[in-house]
């Protein structure tokens, strides 16, 4: 059975992107567009990884993974956090609520794909 | 893999985006202090680095990483936000357009904007005081440094072809989702997993015991071609919160023996472990372990740490409380950005366009059935057609709503016109916007752009007074231009406003008559003389400017207005300022239609400009006839008989015939048919070339009965009604902005 | 994921129906501590365990050590597939040191 990620990023194309290399890799995918959209996406269903952006507009990665860690269904669920390396504090933010796996952007569709199959291969 | 559809939605994301960075450093100059700005430039500017990135569009990517350097000084506080800074960054957000641009023409750069991207290039790189040619900073995750160390010249390698890892995993990996399996899964597809130990000897007593707590670790032999780094890699995610040791294939036996002193457990435990896993041969164990305290005991003044031993890459906790603290008290400060709801969906124009053609052919099939009930007169079918006529209505305005859009975005462009524009003129010039949430037909905004561009020009150019002027005139050394803009009777008005000058009415007639546009003797008054500034090839400028020297004149705005179905009005007081009054239609595509009828013809009227209808009979019609005009309640109204107007042949009906009061701007006017038919929703079908010269005609549309009725042209005939009153005295001036003038002119 | 627990004898068998991770780890581990504290011989059904992650193991690994404190015995029994991965990967065979019926093609 195929591995479901949830893709969040207030970024279209980055998110068709993402979505495009990670199906052609055997993934299930679905997209959100920011922390609320994600979260009103999360009802429950079994995702196995999440890859999402910090810095996004409603709500920004952080929040949301603060905010995801309260459902039980998905408390541990494993998060890639895309950032740039000028985020620093961020990362200690982020690590604090929960997102341990950070992701510098731009990233090439195959470092993405790498990096996902580190926490959960296909 | 095929990113091709994601590019055509960077593309237009990238405009987007580059669109609001810009609307935000404008707003940024009068409020260098709003983070909320900054971080929306930020935002912008991340966020087509990160995905020009996942592309491979290097250039975007390198020059936008200094742009994103640069702002992430600014939202530190750690750079100040001067109207330098801010000049620069609006050029590096044009220069990010235009490398966006050359990527998606699949072209190069010309030279000029080579030389632009390193003249801003080195702009950049000055604000954060780094050197030019220092390469842009890879955006590539930095391979770690290998430590390598130096070993005791006794020393010798191993036997052991394999890599060997050694790994203890943090207390909270597995609270943060990251599962150790899931590390050595991925590790298998690198290369061989020859041994491997699970190490339970950080499990506490049961009672002791937390569940979500990791406590296990790893000692794995590891037979791959993979790089250190690669290997090193595995465990990037959990780099800071597990010790992790990898000893490459070969290694002197010293290194093991480092690494078993920097591990918790028991030296010897874990040398059985070695030597049982085949990693190191019991000889070789042996034999490093006894160097190894013989240096130890020769550096007794270094005692040898753990932290100290060579190959230890990675620590645990290795980012101190303090640092965390400080952060998260920053990110407190720092409020999130609300931005606006930005759920949309991304609709193909055409496609829009094929929905309201549609519908207008619902609306007149719909006008049909409404028709045949009424001829049936059948109660049943009436009650349904009626029904039907509002759900069609209903859905008519919202496909329309569909095609509106805010002016909003449309004024802002001008801000960064307004901020070029005043410098170099050396006015202090600023902007105010109000009314952008104005909704208007996309296609009406589309076109509205250039004249108002040209209209905020001019007044910038010829309307505001140098700075010296004004401040001896006793007004404010900081002009100010106005766009603003609203809904009235049905259309949308906007004004453009300045607080200059003022035309200067002699100047303005003086030309005109140098240019033959107007006979010396004219006498007009001063609304005429205003409007002069629309006639064509008409200019006052003295000198002719960078921007009027576009050879586009205020003719050109006019026209374009007109097009769009507008009219446009200036109001202007010497000394205190202008203002053009653009009105323009909602939308192009429908109206509500008022039916009038001369003989068997029908014509077509927008209601909204209808002001009321009267009926012209006995003596006032009689009266009217010869006047050329109707007293209504005191007040002049033009009139104008519309088969007069349209040469028709048929003969007036004998007892009556009826006024529609129309009104276009501040002017009124009748206009005498034969017979009212009341409302109908009217699609608007543009005429063909062959008539594009008729004139009080701006279109045609199907009836529900099938035949076709020409929609009339108010402000087209409200000139008709102007000239052929003018006769009568007196009219001239009421007609207020219907000039007779511009009628002669055009 | 859920518990069934069947008492047969001496023994107390422990069937994990979904899966062994983190997400129910909690739950699992107060299970088990009832169980242990009955001091009652464990018997681990891990025929219908669809996933076992790291936190799975360790808590099948101090539970195990556990009961052997106490005098007990504690073997997992009926390896679902899921389990089986685990265990290669993790070469924990020995380790647990019960019988495991391997699949006849290995992968």
């Amino acid at each position: 059975m195929a591995k479901t990620i949830m893709v969040v990023d207030d970024s279209s194309s980055l998110r068709q992107v993402v979505s495009i290399a990670l199906k052609s890799a055997g993934y299930d995918v679905f997209e959100a567009c920011d922390g609320k959209d994600a979260l009103a996406k999360l009802t429950g269903q079994k995702v196995h990884l999440v890859v999402s952006d910090v810095n996004m507009p409603n709500m920004d990665g952080i929040t949301f993974v603060k905010e995801m860690r309260k459902l039980p269904a998905y408390k541990f669920t494993p998060v890639i956090m895309l950032t740039t390396e000028n985020q620093e504090s961020k990362k200690a933010e982020g690590q604090a609520a929960g997102a341990k796996a950070w992701m510098v952007k731009p990233f090439k569709p195959d470092q993405m794909l790498m990096a996902v199959s580190k926490l959960c291969l296909p | 893999m095929d990113l091709e559809p994601a590019l055509e939605a960077f593309f237009a994301e990238a405009d987007e985006l580059l669109t609001r960075m810009e609307e935000s450093l404008l707003q940024l100059e009068s409020e260098p202090d709003n983070n909320e700005l900054i971080n929306d430039i930020f935002r912008a500017a991340h966020t087509i680095k990160g995905t020009a990135g996942v592309f491979g569009f290097d250039d975007v990517v390198h020059f936008t990483h200094e742009v994103e350097s640069v702002l992430d000084r600014v939202r530190d506080g750690q750079m100040r936000v001067t109207n330098d800074v801010i000049g620069l960054l609006l050029r590096n957000k044009d220069h990010i357009g235009v490398l966006v641009r050359a990527v998606a023409e699949k072209r190069d750069l010309d030279a000029a904007q080579r030389a632009e991207g390193e003249v801003q290039t080195a702009a950049l790189l000055a604000l954060l005081g780094k050197q030019t040619d220092k390469p842009a900073a890879s955006a590539v995750i930095a391979a770690p440094v290998d430590v390598t160390r130096s070993v005791p010249a006794a020393d010798d390698g191993c036997e052991n072809g394999n890599w060997h890892l050694s790994i203890r995993f943090g207390n909270d990996v597995l609270r943060g989702g990251m599962d150790p399996l899931s590390f050595l899964r991925y590790m298998r597809t690198l290369g061989d997993i020859v041994h491997l130990d699970t190490l339970a000897t950080a499990l506490p007593s049961w009672l002791e015991f937390d569940p979500e707590s990791c406590y296990l670790g790893f000692e794995i032999d590891f037979r791959s071609d993979a790089t250190k780094s690669e290997i090193e890699g595995v465990f990037e995610f959990v780099r800071e919160e597990c010790v992790l040791h990898i000893i490459p294939p070969y290694s002197q036996v010293s290194e093991y023996i480092s690494v078993l002193r920097a591990l918790p457990e028991d030296d010897l435990k874990l040398g059985e472990m070695l030597v049982l896993s085949g990693a190191l041969t019991r000889s070789e164990l042996e034999r490093g372990l006894s160097l190894q305290s013989e240096a130890a005991a020769n550096d007794a003044e270094e005692p040898a740490t753990p932290q100290q031993i060579g190959e230890i890459l990675i620590e645990g906790g290795a980012v101190s409380a303090g640092v965390v603290d400080a952060a998260l008290a920053k990110q407190k400060q720092v409020k999130d950005t609300k931005a606006q709801e930005a759920r949309s969906l991304r609709i193909d124009a055409d496609k829009l366009d094929q929905l309201i053609e549609l519908v207008g052919e619902l609306v007149v099939a719909s006008a049909g059935v409404q028709n045949v009930a009424q001829m049936l007169a059948q109660g049943h079918l009436t009650e349904a057609s009626e029904v039907l006529t509002r759900l069609v209505e209903e859905v008519r305005d919202q496909a329309l709503s569909l095609r509106m859009v805010q002016i909003g975005a449309t004024f802002q462009r001008f801000q960064r016109v307004v901020r070029d524009v005043s410098r170099e003129l050396g006015k202090d010039i600023e902007l105010q916007i109000s009314g952008g949430e104005t909704d208007l037909d996309k296609t009406v905004v589309e076109r509205i752009g250039d004249p108002l561009m040209h209209l905020i020009r001019n007044s910038m150019d010829h309307g505001i007074e140098t700075t010296d002027v004004r401040l001896s005139a006793g007004k404010p050394a900081r002009a100010k231009v106005m766009l603003n803009a609203y809904h009235e009777a049905g259309g949308v008005v906007i004004d453009v406003a300045d607080d200059g000058g003022g035309l200067n009415r002699a100047k303005i007639l003086r030309k005109a008559i140098e240019r033959g546009l107007v006979a010396e003797d004219a006498q007009l008054g001063e609304r005429e003389i205003d409007r002069l500034i629309f006639a064509p090839g008409f200019s006052t400028a003295d000198q002719v400017s960078n921007l009027s020297g576009r050879g586009v004149g205020m003719d050109v705005v006019r026209r374009d207005i007109e097009a769009l179905r507008g009219t446009v009005d200036i109001d202007t007081e010497p000394g205190k300022g202008t203002r053009i009054r653009i009105r323009l239609p909602l939308t192009l595509a429908i109206i509500d239609g008022f039916r009038v009828g001369i003989d068997k013809a029908s014509f077509v009227l927008p209601v909204d400009m209808i002001v009321e209808c009267v009926e012209l009979a006995g003596s006032i019609r009689d009266g009217a006839r010869t006047r050329g005009y109707l007293d209504m309640r005191g007040e002049v109204l033009p009139l104008l008989w519309l088969r007069e107007a349209f040469d028709m042949d048929s003969s007036a009906p004998e007892r009556r015939e009826n006024v529609v009061v129309v009104q276009f701007g501040q002017t009124k006017a009748g206009i005498v048919v034969d017979q009212l038919m009341g409302e109908h929703q009217t699609v608007i079908r543009p005429l063909g070339k062959l008539f594009s010269a008729l004139r009080g005609v701006s279109g045609s549309t199907i009836l529900g009965s099938g035949e076709i009725a020409l929609i009339l042209d108010v402000a087209g005939l409200m000139k008709m009604a102007g000239s052929a009153g003018a006769t009568a005295a007196g009219i001239t001036e009421m007609q207020g902005q219907t000039s007779r003038a511009m009628t002669a002119l055009g | 994921m859920e518990i069934e627990r069947t008492d047969n004898g001496d023994v107390t068998e422990l069937k994990v129906v979904g899966e062994l991770t983190i997400f129910g780890a909690a739950d699992a581990y107060g299970f088990l501590t009832r169980a242990l504290s009955e001091r009652r011989d464990l018997r681990i059904n891990l025929a219908r365990t669809t996933e076992v992650d790291s936190s799975g193991v360790q808590l099948l690994l101090a539970a195990k050590r556990a009961a052997e404190m106490h005098g007990h015995s504690f073997e997992l029994v009926a390896h679902s597939a899921a389990m089986l991965e685990v265990m290669e990967l993790l070469q924990l065979s020995h380790v647990f040191g019960d019988p495991v019926v391997m699949p006849a093609q290995a992968a």
